[in-house]
């Protein structure tokens, strides 16, 4: 099986090294007008169904893999390193990408994955297609030199074969281990999608807006996937690392928040290309800088330049790394300057009081916000360089830094969508800004009269603003919400509900995003509860109790246990609140018999109030008692709702409209019979005509 | 005139709450203890903050935290408590860049980012609007105002 892999990897590359050459030359032929033995659409073809191979031969080579792992072969050097017999089955398939070589082995599938679906649909315009494809084809040889050459996944070992490994980092040995790193790795490697078709779409000069309708829904997906395997990252570290928290401000964390932050930035602006011609300048580089920014990111990891607690990430191949961004950022300025003329604004901004400009401030905070983390991220390597010692930058940094700029761009998210596009009169802004201020100043007068003090301390204040904004963001999205539906409700005799609903189906883009956006507000709720949280650590006899917050633990009992995979301590604590018993939480902590590596289990009982969050921290070797640690975080479960509300408005917002899907079933079923809309024409839509640029 | 004097004051004022509320900080010792592990690293190599270390039988982090209880409760100033740590272990032991010679850029870029991106928005925005030539209205179709009208007065909640 290791030769078979090996194999499909070496003519997974060969694959795409045709399909960059011939797709290449067929291109230049097109745009020439020159013809060589073959013709360019012919040739174009060959390129295309060469990639589509490339995407096979990667396929059989994961599954080599994945095999390898579940047949125990431990003569590879890979599995030996990242499992073991007792490792459970679903590990063992997250051995794919749970070390270095395997992890770009699944980036290569992935992007060959994509490239796939691409070239499948090259019909929805042959030629642009052919130039992402081409464009896909030479980051796909990239990852495939690096799994042949530098970092090959199917090595043998020397000599006489182990006959058990070393087992899986115990770390990763925890569910959402599973499903974070693809869902990572499915954001980082989609953007290499709209990225081909921009860099395409400007090297031959396409025209019109057709390139960004193409990868809409390609951003769209991408962005969920990096959202939610950002969000499972974060839930994984606060349910294993057992440090209280979520979010550490790592470079690994950071490196993916980076492209998350541009590729924010660039669904948001590439609205005012879509509606005005504007920007254009502006988007193409934003979706290069996602795409580099991906690159840099694991540049930045796997080199070893930053220290990071994702020691595993690091390797030798930082400097393939280096170069193949310098490639890239290199095409992609020469292109840039070649055809900058191509990319004229049809329009230009009218008014600093509308929806383009507050476009133009969110991207600019969304920036600003990037290029802090891009800037604390690397500023030990640059303090190194200058003043000859290394500095740390860490959460404390960007807490005080970040957070400012957060909370602003929060502000952004509720007055952006109360503008209108060009510009907005004074009337119009009283009237939609009125109740959101309300609420703003309401929320914080009852906030500090139920006992919040935002001068004790920075924590607190911030998180005042936050409830603050939240809540005014809320008040401009459902006001925004109830206008609509009421118009609806006025003229179908709906109830409310049933005309949200309506109202959502109708302009899927505009409603599911302000769900995005109310997802936003829900997260910030959470982050905000923070600066509330209460922590406790004590020793534990059988029956001895702790107080924190409403809650009384007691400790039942401690014990161990052990498998085959790890040897485990754990306690068992009942949790009253009053003279209740609500739960009972056993957190753990486990030594991995492979690995020889200890790892904690955290014990959470989590409400939409806030976590109780119970750590066993090791043995007392004087007492030979339990350490139990306990956090009382508020919100917290607040977060992971307002992921669910983010991936939910995304989904809605890749719906079609109602009256796109009425129009294509009317023109399924036949346009001359006549059929009518069912569906009743709203007054909205002429408001649409009116201002003659939707809605978004 | 006298309205703008107002506004002037109020603005001070918002700042001045705002001032407080950033810089005040909680005195007791419990609180300084959690804020000045959390202004420092673990010297184990974890890269965890000090105050949030967690590793069972760390070899660092029980020292480390009792150095800075006893440094507390001697009554050591922050400052004096930061700069003893960083001449015991490295300057890497402190979280943040402290704000000296090179180290104040790393606090001074992203605001100053942000405030050049915003000035540089409103000299385009400017630059933009004085070189606009307006553009001529649309011409009246029937009933359009009144469509216009009744929108407003539908969507007015």
């Amino acid at each position: 099986m290791p030769e078979f892999g090996s194999f499909s990897l070496l003519l997974a590359l060969v694959l795409s090294g045709y399909t960059l050459l011939a797709g290449g030359v067929a291109l230049r032929q097109l745009a020439t007008g020159s013809r060589g033995r073959m013709a360019p659409d012919r040739l174009a073809e060959t390129a295309r169904r060469a990639g589509i191979g490339s995407f096979f031969a990667v396929t059989c080579a994961a599954f080599a893999l994945v095999y390898t792992a579940f047949a125990n072969d431990f003569s590879v050097s890979y599995i030996l390193h990242h499992s073991n017999r007792a490792l459970p089955g679903p590990y063992k398939f997250a051995a794919l990408w749970s070390g270095q070589e395997g992890s770009l082995l699944l980036w290569a599938w992935l992007l060959t994955a994509y490239g796939f679906v691409l070239r499948l649909r090259h019909k929805v315009d042959v030629t642009l297609t052919a130039y992402a494809s081409t464009i896909l084809a030479g980051i796909q040889i990239f990852f495939l030199l690096l799994l042949n050459f530098a970092a090959p996944p199917f090595a043998l070992v020397q000599g006489q074969a182990p006959a058990d490994g070393f087992g899986l980092n115990p770390l990763l040995q925890y569910p959402e281990m599973v499903i974070h790193p693809p869902m990572l790795y499915l954001g980082y490697v989609g953007f290499s999608v709209p990225f081909a078709f921009a860099l395409g779409a400007l090297m031959m000069r396409y025209p019109g807006e057709k390139w960004i309708h193409i990868t809409r829904r390609w951003t769209m997906v991408t962005w969920l996937f990096l959202t939610c395997g950002i969000f499972l990252g974060a839930h994984w570290a606060y349910s294993v690392l057992g440090w209280g928290g979520y979010w550490g401000w790592d470079p690994v964390e950071n490196a993916s928040l980076m492209p998350w932050l541009t590729g924010t930035a660039f669904l948001h602006s590439v609205m005012m290309q879509e509606k005005r011609g504007m920007m254009k300048n502006w988007n193409v580089w934003l979706i290069f800088s996602t795409f580099l920014l991906c690159i840099l990111g694991t540049d930045l990891t796997r080199s070893g330049l930053v220290s990071s607690v994702h020691a595993f990430a690091q390797s030798s191949i930082g400097s393939w790394f280096t170069a193949f961004l310098i490639i890239v950022l290199s095409i992609c300025l020469f292109t840039f300057l070649r055809q900058r003329d191509h990319l004229k604004s049809e329009h230009k901004l009218e008014s600093l009081v509308s929806r383009e400009s507050s476009f133009l401030f969110n991207n600019l905070v969304l920036l600003a916000a990037c290029f802090t983390i891009l800037w604390g991220t690397l500023f030990p390597i640059i303090s190194e360089y200058v003043q000859g010692n290394k500095v740390t930058v860490g959460a404390p940094f960007f807490n005080r830094v970040a957070l400012p700029i957060g909370l602003f761009l929060l502000f952004l998210t509720g007055i952006g969508p109360l503008l209108a596009w060009r510009s907005a009169s004074f009337k119009s802004i009283r009237r939609n800004f009125i109740l959101p201020s309300a609420a703003i100043v309401a929320t914080a007068i009852v906030l500090v009269a139920v006992g919040l003090r935002p001068w004790n301390d920075q924590a607190t204040f911030y998180s005042l603003v936050a409830f603050s904004l939240g809540a005014g963001v809320v008040t401009a999205i459902s006001s925004e919400f109830l206008r609509g539906a009421n118009v609806i409700h006025k003229h179908t005799g709906q109830n409310i509900f049933a005309s949200m609903v309506q109202l959502t189906r109708r302009n899927t883009r505009r409603y599911g995003g302000y769900i995005v956006h109310f997802g936003v507000v829900v997260i910030f709720i959470g982050i905000a509860g923070g600066a509330f949280n209460q922590s406790h650590e004590q020793e534990m006899n059988n029956g001895q109790s702790m107080t924190i917050g409403p809650y009384r633990i007691v400790c039942a009992s401690f014990t161990e246990d052990s498998n085959l995979n790890y040897d485990t301590e754990f306690a068992l604590l009942d949790v009253y609140r009053g003279n209740k018993k609500i739960t009972q939480l056993a957190p753990e902590k486990r030594f991995y018999a492979a690995s020889q590596q200890p790892e904690t289990r955290v014990a959470n009982h989590s409400t939409l109030a806030w976590d109780l969050y119970v750590i066993y921290a090791g043995k007392n070797p004087d007492s030979g008692l339990p350490i139990i640690k306990v956090f009382l975080n508020p919100l917290m479960a607040w977060i992971w709702i307002g992921v669910i509300v983010v991936a939910i408005g995304t989904l809605v917002a890749l719906a079609p409209n109602l009256s796109a899907a009425l129009a294509a079933g009317r023109t399924r079923s036949g346009a001359s019979e006549g059929v009518k809309p069912s569906a009743p024409r709203l007054v909205d839509e002429p408001e649409v005509a009116i201002a003659g640029r939707g809605h978004d | 005139m006298k309205s703008r004097n107002v506004l002037v004051r109020a603005s001070q004022l918002v700042l001045l709450c705002i001032l407080i509320a950033v810089t005040a900080g909680a005195t007791d010792s419990s609180a300084r203890f959690y804020k000045d592990s959390h202004e420092l690293m673990c010297g184990c190599g974890c890269n965890q903050l000090l105050g949030e270390c967690n590793h069972v039988g760390c070899p660092s982090s029980p020292g480390m935290l009792a150095e800075l209880s006893a440094a507390i409760a001697r009554g050591d100033s922050d400052d004096a408590i930061l700069h003893q740590f960083q001449g015991e272990y490295g300057p890497v032991i402190i979280a943040s860049p402290r704000f000296t010679r090179f180290n104040h850029l790393a606090w001074i870029m992203p605001p100053l980012v942000l405030f050049l991106g915003i000035a540089g928005v409103l000299l385009l925005v400017r630059n933009w609007k004085l070189h606009t030539v307006p553009t001529p209205p649309e011409p009246s179709t029937p009933g359009f105002a009144a469509t216009r009208d009744r929108i407003r007065r539908e969507t007015q909640i």
